[in-house]
């Protein structure tokens, strides 16, 4: 996979080693590191392809912890902005779910609006460019045809109103544009208020624009699908959502609300296998608990796991991925070679003659990975990764530094998304802890 | 002495207060505040400690702890409530409401009402706009901490006030380990934990109180103990002996089935129920019944009476199985005071609820605890110049030649000489620790773990355990018990991969349930209605059929119809009656010191003057038992084929030493002096005593083994049975050490 060097810009060099070394994923350069995984990104390169061919894709990523899930779903969505797509993404959590009755899939919705992306915003907040495109074509189209700018707008959004609620999509595009030709600011930004679903009363929201309803609980399926079809009208490809963190579905202590998370899963499966949607991918990142687990996870629910379930045939490094479902297989030692090489030139900003490191560091430290934690290395990269980057980081930074001392010393503990907890007035007695933060249930 | 307020500094409290509160005093037309309110400004106004505040009731100490709070949050501008005021009754709620909205209005401080009857829409406005002070059962915050989360932290979190009123209510109960840990739970998630104020009534130990309080920092929370103003005790105590034979002392009047059929027997409560209306009527007073079975008895008894009379019935059960209307019905008609009106009632009275000042306070049945019946006797003379006055009724069995030693030694009797002994020395019962720990913990465990949406253990450890209620739980036990609660025997927790705690199967179902919010348990029960109205509910071992009958709230009835469905009862008036069976009796524990106190009265010869006639006989034969049996030298004395060991300690000793007896093999039941150890003789039974007062080294945990009934609360089915035995090895160990000595001195 390693490709002829090329020169890596000083800003996303230092970005890819800040994220690596703290354990999370790059938001630029992910292509700079990338190994493994082709025919993966193959079927997904496909499904972006199919999402702006007016074509809809749903896939689960499916790995353990550290395995790699988000920094897949990001290449993916990387690659998809390239193509001209438009991507939200969010993490679900306990305020942040795909169904709820008290706001929470509204402040997903909202999160995963405001991290909207374009390619040439690729960090996010790119709700009001994408909107502002469209406006603006409309005007244009407007002049040209010497009728109102209104209708045009209705003309071009006529699809997103067949869609629950999408009148008031149109409403507010017009109430955009009204804010525009008025220098009006606050208009403006009540439209994207809105369409960010952060009004929470629809007597506010009528208020400011004129609207009967808002984006709520009850809706976040439906106006994402009208996002995706103003994506469209806008001159996009379509949109790409991507769900990561999907295990606080499963972690819901509640038995029906999973049911309901899952009964809005289902519609989205079934819609995206069935063709009922257009310009529109999701992409949902989960741990296999999340979707194995028969009393809490996908499986759980008798409609999803007869579609989900594993093509029976791929088994023993045979894959199937046409299925919805991509587990994410472990990385080989050859993989992870090339990732820590790749890691290297990062650090030399892609030039052979500044690496920090001879060949055979790389090998021993892999040796070394081995003897710390087993094969579980291979399983889980973000730990290697990040021991591995701030390993350079010292030798960078200290010159003069042998990496055989360095080696000795470096500690790869075992991947665990161990949760971070305000402890309340004397609460914490250092040393008698053991016990607990490894606690496991029995087997 | 000065007079109130004007020591040094105190009279400086008023001008520190708002001036519209200044203004609201003004109003109310006091000439002065009491001591104890100067104090308590000065205390809050210009310290930031935590304090507890303890009075008797209608001391002022609502007042005293709310004019400073109310003045140091009025310009205060956070959202969020700025008090959080913690009571454990709705009806004390509704009270302090009263008492509060017209002072709060003034200074445009919103006060909402917060318990499971409180109106929504109020509640509801609260929720969009916290602000101001709620008012709130312990239950209440628990529903808010699971079903809404983060509601909870933006309510609770930014409060600068936690008042707990009734604070010594907390003290003892599985109720008082669960309010500590809300508590522990709402400053874990404040950026800057609320100051404490306690509110309770005069208490044997204040230093219990104070851990209580503030566990972490006990000596940071100070003291404000009112100056008693112990009016004048008129006291007397009534001895009433039951016919022969009898099995049921609270059996319906005119029912009950003596030697000869047909010809009702009169049994003690009969007598006791013809003075007590011959006495009380005209007034206001309040009748302690002991349990809601001897309220139903006496209700019904003493509603026949007027009935018979031909005068308006004055008196009215008031009972935990009563529908709340019927005892707000009750409650108000005391406060207003027009119609006189007499309560028989349970301890649901003795919690400060405002029913105004009674004239009197009768008692069925000789207590045991003396700090209920301090509580008790708060009620009454509270009134300046005004007498408390105290009947005490006390029922001995009949003698007979079958009668048994423990009968003849009057033990009713002594204990109420005992314990009027003790109220006027003063002497009050430190609280008892709860053993309820692992079951409250647990409740305690799913409740975070669905606030959290999941947490990892560790952390829960942290949030929970450490100084406060579950402060004897280390990190073994508590793996001890996750472990159980994740078996496939309880499914009640199970853990994600990246070993987040989970609901399980079991857990899930009990968190949905709407009893999940309080420790207490809440058994099934049959709801009793007539005409629409809902009277009450029975529990459901109460054997039902259609033209049952049922003595019911102070009135007679029929079974007309039942829904097994809804769990109703259809019920008419009818003139036969059959008095429910409710709670399984619990007997309250008696302190060392009763017990002590009884051997006293025991050895004295000195006959009280409030006795009556009969009580002073029943004091003359208990006497005359205690000599003829020599138990002034002695400690074993045989009876048939038993022997009793005279051990002249409390429950909780009596309880521990019979455990050790099981562990040397010897079956016993315990009574209030001691234990009986069936079919032993004394020379048998003395070289196993001996044996036991050479076991130096006794280890507790070894006795544990031979408690019986170990696991107790609301989750004792979850509790792991190694758990409930460490945890009653650290609660009774220094007694257990004690056996030895114990079974030397017999």
């Amino acid at each position: 996979m390693s490709k002829a060097p090329k020169t890596i810009k000083p800003k996303e060099r230092d970005t890819i080693i800040q994220a690596l070394s703290a354990g999370v994923v790059p938001r630029v350069g992910l292509p700079h590191i990338q190994v493994g995984r082709a025919a993966e990104i193959g079927a997904l390169v496909r499904d972006i392809d199919r999402i702006a061919d007016g074509g809809a894709a749903v896939r689960f990523v499916i790995g353990d912890y550290g395995a790699g899930k988000t920094f897949f779903a990001n290449l993916i969505r990387l690659i998809a902005l390239e193509r001209k797509c438009v991507t939200v993404h969010a993490d679900l959590g306990p305020d942040r779910r795909i169904h709820a009755s008290g706001g929470q899939a509204r402040a997903l919705y909202s999160e995963a609006v405001r991290n909207m992306a374009t390619r040439t915003k690729p960090e996010g907040g790119a709700l009001a460019a994408v909107v502002e495109r469209l406006v603006t074509d409309a005007v244009k189209e407007a002049g040209e045809r010497q009728v109102p700018v209104e209708k045009v707008i209705d003309e071009k959004l006529a699809p997103i109103q067949e869609f629950v609620g999408g009148y008031d999509f149109a409403t507010v595009l017009k109430a955009y544009w009204r804010g525009s030709e008025a220098s009006n600011e606050e208009l403006k930004l009540a439209a994207l208020r809105w369409l960010r679903g952060e009004f929470s009363t629809k007597t506010e929201a009528n208020k400011s624009l004129g609207v009967r309803t808002i984006i709520d609980d009850d809706n976040v399926y439906d106006s994402l699908k009208s996002l995706a079809c103003l994506t469209k009208v806008a001159g996009y490809a379509g949109l790409l959502v991507m769900f990561d963190e999907m295990v606080n579905i499963y972690k819901l202590q509640n038995a029906q609300a999973r049911k309901s998370n899952f009964e809005q899963i289902l519609r989205i499966v079934n819609d995206a296998l069935q063709g009922n949607t257009a310009n529109i991918g999701f992409l949902m990142c989960g741990t296999p608990q999340f979707l194995l687990d028969t009393r809490r996870g996908l499986f759980s629910y008798e409609a999803l796991q007869s579609r989900l379930a594993d093509n029976q045939f791929a088994t023993k490094g045979l894959v199937d991925l046409s299925g919805p479902v991509i587990s994410l297989q472990s990385l080989t030692p050859e993989d992870l070679l090339v990732l820590l090489t790749n890691i290297r030139t990062v650090f030399a900003a892609g030039d052979p003659s500044k690496y920090l490191v001879p060949d055979e560091v790389l090998t021993a430290f892999m040796a070394h990975c081995d003897r710390r934690i087993g094969e579980a290395y291979f399983r889980t990269p973000r730990t290697t990764v990040k021991a591995f980057v701030q390993m350079l980081s010292v030798l960078e930074q200290n010159p003069g530094t042998k990496w055989q001392d360095l080696l000795g010393q470096v500690d790869v503990p075992a991947d665990l998304q161990s949760q971070q907890e305000a402890v309340p007035e004397g609460g914490a007695q250092p040393g008698d802890d053991d016990e607990l933060t490894s606690f496991r249930l029995g087997t | 002495m000065n007079s109130p307020a004007s020591g040094s500094g105190l009279e400086g409290a008023y001008h520190l207060l708002h001036p519209k509160i200044r203004r609201w005093i003004r109003d109310q037309g006091w000439d002065e505040l009491r001591e104890i309110q100067a104090r308590t400004i000065l205390a809050v106004l210009k310290d930031d400690r935590d304090i507890l505040i303890s009075a008797t009731t209608a001391a002022g100490k609502t007042e005293a702890a709310f004019l400073p709070i109310l003045t140091s949050i009025a310009e205060r501008s956070a959202s969020g409530f700025s008090v959080l005021y913690i009571s454990p009754l709705k009806a004390l709620i509704n009270d302090q409401f009263r008492r509060l909205e017209g002072l709060c209005e003034s200074m445009e401080i919103p006060v909402v009402k917060w318990h499971g009857d409180a109106p929504q829409a109020e509640k509801k406005k609260a929720m969009n706009k916290p602000d101001g002070i709620a008012l709130i059962t312990p239950e209440s915050i628990e529903a808010m901490f699971v079903r809404r989360p983060a509601d909870a932290r933006r309510l609770l979190s930014a409060a600068e006030f936690i008042v707990i009123d009734e604070l010594h209510s907390f003290l003892q109960g599985p109720r008082g380990l669960h309010v500590a840990s809300l508590l522990r739970r709402i400053d874990a998630m404040a950026v800057r934990p609320a100051r404490r104020v306690g509110l309770s009534a005069t208490i044997g130990n204040l230093g219990q109180a104070r851990v209580w309080l503030r566990p972490r920092d006990p000596t940071n929370v100070e003291e404000l103990v009112a100056k008693p103003d112990a009016p004048e005790l008129r006291l007397q105590v009534r001895g009433y002996v039951e016919p022969p034979d009898l099995d049921d002392p609270d059996h319906a009047e005119g029912g009950g089935s003596g030697p000869e059929q047909n010809v009702p027997r009169r049994i003690a409560l009969d007598s006791i129920s013809d003075h007590l209306f011959e006495t009380l009527r005209g007034e206001n007073n309040l009748v302690f019944g002991g349990s809601r079975r001897t309220v139903e008895s006496t209700a019904d008894r003493l509603r026949r009476r007027s009935e018979k009379a031909e005068v308006p019935n004055e008196f009215y059960p008031h009972h935990g199985s009563l529908s709340k209307a019927l005892r707000e019905e009750l409650e108000d008609r005391l406060k207003e005071g027009r119609l006189p009106t007499t309560a028989v009632c349970t301890s649901t009275l003795e919690l400060g609820v405002d029913i105004g000042s009674v004239k009197s306070v009768a008692q069925i049945g000789a207590p045991r605890s003396l700090a209920s019946l301090k509580q008790r006797l708060g009620r009454t003379g509270r009134r300046r110049g005004t007498p408390s006055i105290l009947r005490i009724y006390l029922r001995e069995p009949n003698i007979d030649n079958k009668s048994g030693f423990l009968d003849r030694l009057r033990l009713n009797t002594i204990r109420s000489v005992a314990v009027v002994r003790l109220l006027l020395e003063g002497f009050v019962e430190e609280a008892r620790a709860a053993p309820e720990i692992a079951s409250t913990l647990i409740h305690q465990m799913l409740s975070v773990i669905m606030e959290r949406g999941g947490i990892g253990p560790k952390p829960l450890y942290d949030l929970l355990c450490g100084p406060g209620p579950f402060a004897s739980i280390s990190t073994a036990d508590f793996a001890l018990l996750l472990r159980h609660l994740g078996s496939q025997a309880v499914r009640f927790i199970e853990q994600a991969g990246d070993g987040t705690l989970m609901l399980g199967q079991e857990g899930e179902k009990v968190g949905q349930s709407r009893s999940f919010f309080a420790v207490f348990e809440s058994n099934e029960e049959w709801r009793l209605t007539t005409g629409g109205r809902t009277l009450g509910t029975l529990p459901i071992m109460h054997p039902v059929h259609k033209e049952g009958l049922v003595v019911f709230a102070g009135q007679r009835w029929i079974v007309q119809d039942l829904d097994e469905q809804t769990m109703t009862l259809v019920v008419v008036p009818h003139p036969g009656g059959v008095v429910p069976r409710f709670e399984p009796a619990a007997g309250e524990p008696a302190h060392d010191r009763l017990i002590a106190e009884m051997r006293k009265v025991y050895l004295a010869d000195d006959v009280p003057p409030y006795l009556d006639a009969r009580a002073r006989d029943l004091l003359a034969e208990g006497r005359d038992m205690f000599r003829e049996l020599d138990l002034e030298s002695r400690s074993l004395v045989e009876e048939e084929r038993d022997t009793h060991i005279f051990l002249w300690r409390g429950s909780q000793a009596t309880a521990v030493f019979s455990a050790a007896l099981a562990m040397a093999g010897l079956q016993s039941g315990v009574h209030e002096l001691g234990v009986t150890v069936s079919k032993i003789k004394e020379s048998e039974l003395r070289p196993i005593l001996s044996k036991l007062a050479e076991m130096r080294n006794i280890d507790p945990h070894d006795v544990s083994q031979f408690v019986a009934n170990i696991k107790v609360g609301k989750f004792r089915e979850q509790v792991p049975e190694n758990l409930a035995r460490s945890l009653w090895t650290r609660q009774n160990g220094e007694t257990v050490t004690g056996i030895p000595v114990m079974a030397e001195n017999i």
